[in-house]
């Protein structure tokens, strides 16, 4: 495999905003690296590390520093490893370069910028609670949606129309490239704010946290139907309490628990 | 929403130029980032501005997804740009490129006084005054 030179140098914090112009001439850029409050290592990957040293005297004091050699990667492609496909429930996770006729019920997923890539916890409890409700022709609003997972898989369950919200525009960018990965038609995504949500749904789905209910749970609660449900999580074990607290206008079905998160399934009284 | 922060990634790249070769691969190959869509992302954040270096801090969260903030052009680039130079000195010790005055070494100082570590305002402005001179910059009143 081709072998790549790693050159590191320390150099005193805040010396990385005064490297010349002409180091970046010779390295496509640096990674800094925090060593401690006082110093940051330099991480080039120079083709003649003796010319990026002298380029980096020029302008900053090297305190230290060592030339090592790495093996090139396909690093376009070797991130691929950290998303197999996964099974959440009854429905595999996949990404854009899986084959997918060999999952008969998938989700595909992009896994990028936004969360949601079916790895984290929250997003199972979620997934897995989401089994429990009946989606058949509901209307239903996903709050925070990031990836746009929740919302597809509503809409493959059965939901009559699926709104996705976030307050992160790339996250909108990223659910509405992965609808589009799936075929989706009844999921529109929109950027907003929870606090702009206007209308009423059947369901209502939250991935979010625990000071975000603190903020917005009145609201949500007022954009439920008549005998709608809620799904939440996003919450920690040791803020149970406080959640259930705040719930205390709705009516705790179901509550699950993976690793140090939980979730509730509830419904308006 | 769920967030839980495994890694920050600190990069300093040319604006609109990011692919997956290192530095980018082996910074963000390590924590299973999509370095591909963080490229694609970071060009298109910094289309317009090549031509400069960006500092980007890159958040990689427990289920692997990420995001990330751009931040203002080093200082090098700072003082650069405000002494409307195309090119730094080659031989600064000898030759003098461009002028710049007290009262933009100071707004630099400003600006970057926490990117540079420095105690205090006065801290910031003698380490660029130190980058000034090493560009070839004459510093003068004003």
């Amino acid at each position: 495999m081709k072998k790549i030179n790693r050159l590191s140098v320390l150099v005193r914090r805040g010396y990385e905003e005064l490297l010349s112009e002409d180091v970046y001439k010779i390295s496509k850029g640096v990674w800094v690296e925090n060593k401690d409050e006082k110093f940051v290592r330099l991480v080039f990957y120079p083709d003649d590390p003796e010319i990026l040293l002298s380029a980096i005297k020029e302008t900053v004091e090297i305190l230290d520093y060592t030339i090592d050699e790495e093996c090139d990667k396909n690093y376009e492609i070797s991130f691929r490893k950290f998303f197999r496909p996964i099974k959440i429930g009854n429905v595999y996770v996949i990404s854009p370069w899986d084959d997918r006729n060999q999952y008969e019920r998938h989700i595909i997923i992009e896994p990028g910028i936004a969360f949601g890539t079916g790895r984290h916890e929250t997003t199972k409890i979620m997934m897995l609670l989401m089994r429990e409700l009946d989606f058949k022709s509901k209307d239903v609003i996903d709050l925070g949606c990031g990836s746009g997972i929740l919302s597809i898989y509503a809409s493959m369950l059965g939901a009559n129309r699926v709104l996705g919200i976030d307050l992160d525009a790339t996250a909108c960018v990223s659910a509405k490239k992965n609808v589009g990965l799936n075929g989706t038609i009844n999921v529109e995504i929109e950027e907003k704010n929870i606090s702009e949500v206007k209308g009423k749904f059947d369901i209502i789905l939250g991935n979010l946290d625990i000071g975000l209910f603190k903020t917005h749970i009145d609201h949500i609660v007022g954009l439920l139907k008549e005998e709608g449900k809620c799904i939440f999580s996003g919450i920690l074990r040791k803020e149970r309490e406080e959640m259930i607290l705040l719930l205390k206008k709705l009516q705790i079905i179901k509550e699950k628990r993976l690793r140090s998160w939980i979730g509730f399934l509830v419904r308006a009284y | 929403m769920a967030k839980k922060v495994v890694a920050v990634v600190k990069l300093q790249l040319q604006a609109g130029q990011a692919t997956p070769s290192p530095p980018v691969g082996p910074a963000l190959g390590q924590h299973g980032v999509n370095i591909m869509e963080f490229c694609k992302a970071f060009n298109e954040k910094t289309k317009g501005q090549e031509g400069t270096i960006i500092p980007v801090l890159i958040t990689i969260y427990s289920d692997r997804s990420f995001s990330f903030v751009t931040k203002t052009p080093p200082a090098t680039f700072l003082l650069k740009r405000a002494a409307k130079l195309a090119k730094g000195s080659s031989n600064p010790k000898k030759e003098v490129v461009g002028t710049i005055t007290r009262s933009q070494i100071r707004e630099i100082a400003q600006i970057k006084m926490a990117d540079l570590n420095a105690k205090d305002l006065e801290g910031a402005i003698r380490i660029i005054e130190g980058s000034a001179k090493s560009m070839g910059l004459e510093i003068v009143e004003g």
